[in-house]
């Protein structure tokens, strides 16, 4: 009973995470309004989407040997943490032009491109750990093992837990200041998008399409157990894996090298640059 | 743009024609029966690619995790899944099954 309840809540914390960043994000920035109805019919897909996952699962496992499915997962996972990147640079450039408009113009089709890419991240997020959720709780229902009811009572705890943890989540990341809402919340979303890479990249390795290059770079099991709680957390935020190919090594430092000088980089500049702005302005004033 | 989809193309088919010249894999097979896997320690040999066909005999499904092998998939009950592993150095790779992780335990012994 208990261990259902905890199964349930864990595989729903990390959609439940992103989606409050999102919402949490739209909040802040009197987003919600316009945001609202794109950010839950993509909670909506993607209950849907794990849905015919799970079918999946039973019905298409043996689909090209097994193949099919992960060709599938690998460009689920793929398709997820691109489009997490982009929102985040979505973000960011709204955040800017909300600051230069006090009345905002959010029909033009920038906005409306970020909304439906906000639908699409939710939908991915819920999607990819709800099938697991959706096989799990749907074969438990179906054994001898566990009456339905304590299934489903389970169940539902499990997914009462997880949206406590999204309201306090929402109502904690409002209250921060902005500039450290999204530094904090952009590193966790390029974190879990370079995540999904790693996992793409295990899939596709898994295919032959990308050669491991060395299967096992280093060890790092005995140090960190991926099993300890420490090794889950880090596993759940970063992607940690105890013994990596080199292949996975070389995918994630490319995707942080990629955002390091596409959106840190530049972003550090730009600040600066303000700073001596700012800075010089009242001298300027002065002589003048 | 024409000729990049057209090199796309060749090289995903390329890719399968590999696939299904090179089938001649070792298999092993592990069943899983609510929470029991059998057998709990498989060998097979290091440094070359390998079979792992997963059975779900049991009423409730599964998940075959293994941190040490980078491998995490679901098995529906009633259901097989095919998971493609190696060249792998000589080791103990342990996996477990992660909606029975107390008593869904076993390794991998590659030599």
């Amino acid at each position: 009973m208990l261990s259902i309840l905890f199964i349930v809540a864990r595989e729903a914390l990390e959609a439940v995470l992103i989606v409050s960043i999102i919402a949490a994000f739209m909040r802040k920035q009197q987003l919600h309004h316009q945001g609202r109805v794109y950010l839950w019919s993509g909670v909506f897909g993607g209950v849907i989407l794990s849905g015919v996952l799970a079918l999946a699962l039973y019905h298409l496992s043996d689909w090209m040997e097994g193949r099919g499915l992960l060709y599938f997962e690998a460009g689920l996972f793929l398709t997820s943490a691109l489009l997490m990147t982009q929102m985040v640079f979505w973000m960011r450039k709204i955040g800017k032009r909300l600051k230069g408009h006090i009345e905002n113009d959010l029909k033009d089709s920038f906005a409306q491109s970020g909304f439906f890419g906000i639908a699409a991240v939710a939908a991915l997020g819920i999607g990819r750990e709800g099938s697991e959720m959706a096989t799990y709780i749907y074969s438990l229902s179906l054994s001898d093992q566990y009456s339905t009811n304590a299934v489903v009572m389970a169940s539902l705890l499990g997914i009462a837990l997880a949206l406590l943890v999204y309201r306090s989540l929402t109502r904690g990341m409002s209250r921060l200041n902005l500039g450290t809402f999204f530094a904090v919340t952009s590193v966790f979303l390029f974190l879990t998008a370079g995540a999904l890479l790693i996992e793409a990249t295990s899939r596709l390795t898994e295919l032959d399409v990308l050669p491991s290059l060395v299967p096992v770079i280093w060890n790092t099991s005995q140090w960190i157990p991926p099993q300890s709680w420490f090794g889950q957390i880090l596993g759940l935020l970063l992607g940690y894996k105890p013994m990596p190919s080199l292949m996975m090594v070389l995918v994630y430092g490319l995707y942080w090298l990629l955002i390091m000088s596409l959106y840190y980089i530049p972003g550090w500049r730009a600040a600066s640059a303000e700073k001596l702005r700012a800075a010089t302005a009242p001298k300027s004033l002065a002589k003048a | 743009m024409k000729k990049w989809s057209f090199i796309a193309c060749m090289s995903f088919l390329n890719l399968f024609a590999t696939q299904l010249l090179a089938e001649d894999l070792k298999v092993l097979t592990l069943v899983c029966k609510d929470g029991i896997f059998t057998p709990t320690e498989l060998e097979a040999p290091a440094n070359t690619k390998f079979k792992l066909i997963v059975k779900n005999e049991g009423s409730t499904a599964e998940e075959f995790e293994s941190q040490e092998l980078n491998r995490e998939k679901v098995v529906a009950p009633g259901q097989s899944v095919t998971i493609f592993l190696g060249p792998l150095p000589a080791g103990t790779y342990g996996f477990f099954g992660e909606f029975h992780p107390k008593t869904a335990q076993g390794k991998l012994i590659l030599k």
